[in-house]
């Protein structure tokens, strides 16, 4: 449960899973800020997230933002359960895999 | 991976636990007392205001489960309290097993072992007091107040905006969303202008503010109900969309503790604070939860806080508040993790 991070290749994925709320988002910056630094290519992985809070998907939000800017191709699982899809409809965001921000042509 | 401030949902979840425990002895009691006397309209106000506060408080703290349940109990003693429906030994009788299941749920939310017995208990309360189904009800699922319905339906705007220290402070503004969305037909436009450069972000705060399009039967009251225990954490104005002038007139900045006790003028913060304690009741024995004075009908000079604030003294609120809180955390850190700190700390959230 938590927030864990791999590196394949040149790839850094980083893996949510379970609950990811106020008490992991955190770590969750940490991970994305140090990805942000290392790699060009990210992949977040949400398929084993049950539930996602506010802080989880603005921090999310913002590395699909800062990504294309910063060269980084991001990408999303793209199996995403259906806790994500309505935490980020409940929210009004964009679920991530279909954000404008997506970077295929990074 | 520690942090710095460290968060504990369970304790907050506890405290819940704590104080609902205590307000079902009370609602227990009163349904035990309305049985004896099925005209007395405060007891019916009693039972019903117990009803609301678990499941507004519940939904507030994640027993999403116990809030859809309780919601419908709420929503048949609404139905009394309006003349629609009548008081009735079964009524009651359902009510008191219902509270053995609420008991369980506070334990379990997630259990399904009391789930048959809870849809019986509901398919009866619904047949005694008249009211069908609601196609959207789940038992996972918290359902807010479509029982204020009272007038026809209209369109609001509304804008929220949590505050800095709202998330802290164990809110959930999901929750809050969806808790209206169940009010009516609701269009959500998420601000995400204010959310910084992920090197900048605190993580533990909220920086995507909404503006919310909400066409409902529901009135303004009930629709700021849902804010209730966020109300000092957040800015929120709400107005209707018909009409710019209402709107401005209605929408009101309710930034109102945090602006308040900002203030440098001693008496303006004491007032603001007066104003405050009048619309948020202190822990009392059996009402611990609901902090409106207003709804709770309980005078504001009966507050055990009031003395502090009363009579135009220049002291310095925030620092009492702060006093208060470092009192509570002191408890919460205690070896034996004094319960008490906890809900002192939540009630200083509030007063912030």
């Amino acid at each position: 449960m938590g927030v864990t991070r791999i590196s394949i290749d040149g790839t850094i994925l980083i893996r949510l899973d379970g609950e990811i709320g106020i008490d992991a988002s955190a770590e969750l910056r940490e991970f994305l800020i140090t990805a942000c630094d290392e790699t060009r290519n990210l992949r977040i992985s949400l398929k084993e997230v049950s539930e996602l809070d506010v802080t989880a998907m603005q921090l999310l939000w913002a590395a699909e933002r800062e990504a294309p800017v910063r060269g980084i191709r991001l990408e999303f699982d793209s199996e995403t359960p259906s806790a994500v899809q309505n935490a980020f409809s409940d929210a009004g965001l964009p679920i991530p895999n279909q954000s404008l921000h997506a970077s295929e042509n990074v | 991976m520690q942090h710095a401030i460290s968060i504990d949902t369970d304790q907050f979840k506890q405290s819940f636990r704590e104080e609902a425990r205590e307000i079902l002895i009370d609602l227990e009691s009163a349904l035990l007392e309305l049985n004896e006397h099925v005209e007395d309209r405060e007891l019916v106000d009693r039972v019903f205001r117990a009803l609301h506060t678990i499941k507004g408080s519940g939904a507030m703290f994640g027993f999403e489960r116990l809030a859809a349940f309780t919601h419908q109990l709420e929503t048949a003693f609404d139905r009394v309290r309006s003349g629609k429906s009548p008081v009735c030994a079964e009524l009651i009788d359902l009510t008191l097993g219902a509270v053995d299941a609420i008991r369980s749920m506070l334990e379990d939310d997630e259990g399904s072992k009391e789930s048959c017995l809870c849809q019986e208990i509901l398919t009866k309360v619904r047949q005694l007091a008249e009211f069908p189904d609601e196609p959207s009800v789940t038992m996972g699922v918290s359902i807010p107040d479509k029982f204020t319905a009272s007038e026809p339906a209209r369109e609001w705007r509304i804008h929220f905006a949590p505050g800095a220290a709202m998330l802290r402070n164990g809110a959930n503004p999901l929750l809050l969303l969806r808790e209206l969305r169940a009010l009516g037909e609701l269009s959500i436009r998420a601000c995400t202008d204010k959310i910084p450069p992920l090197s900048e972000i605190d993580p533990e705060r909220c920086y995507i503010a909404w503006d919310l399009a909400l066409t409902t039967e529901a009135g303004e009251q009930s629709i700021r109900d849902v804010f209730i225990f966020v109300e000092g954490d957040c800015e929120l104005t709400v107005g209707p969309a018909d009409s710019q002038s209402d709107r401005a007139a209605t929408a009101s900045n309710e930034r109102s503790s945090a602006d308040a006790q900002s203030s440098e003028d001693p008496h303006a913060t004491t007032g603001n604070i007066r104003n405050l304690l009048c619309r948020r009741e202190p822990r009392r024995k059996n009402q611990c939860m609901n902090f409106r004075v207003a709804q709770m009908r309980i005078p504001a000079d009966q507050s055990p806080f009031y003395g502090l604030f009363a009579h135009g003294n220049c002291i310095n609120a925030r620092a009492i508040i702060t006093d208060f809180d470092q009192y509570a955390r002191a408890l919460m850190s205690s070896s034996k993790a004094d319960p008490r700190g906890s809900r002192l700390a939540i009630l200083c959230a509030y007063l912030r």
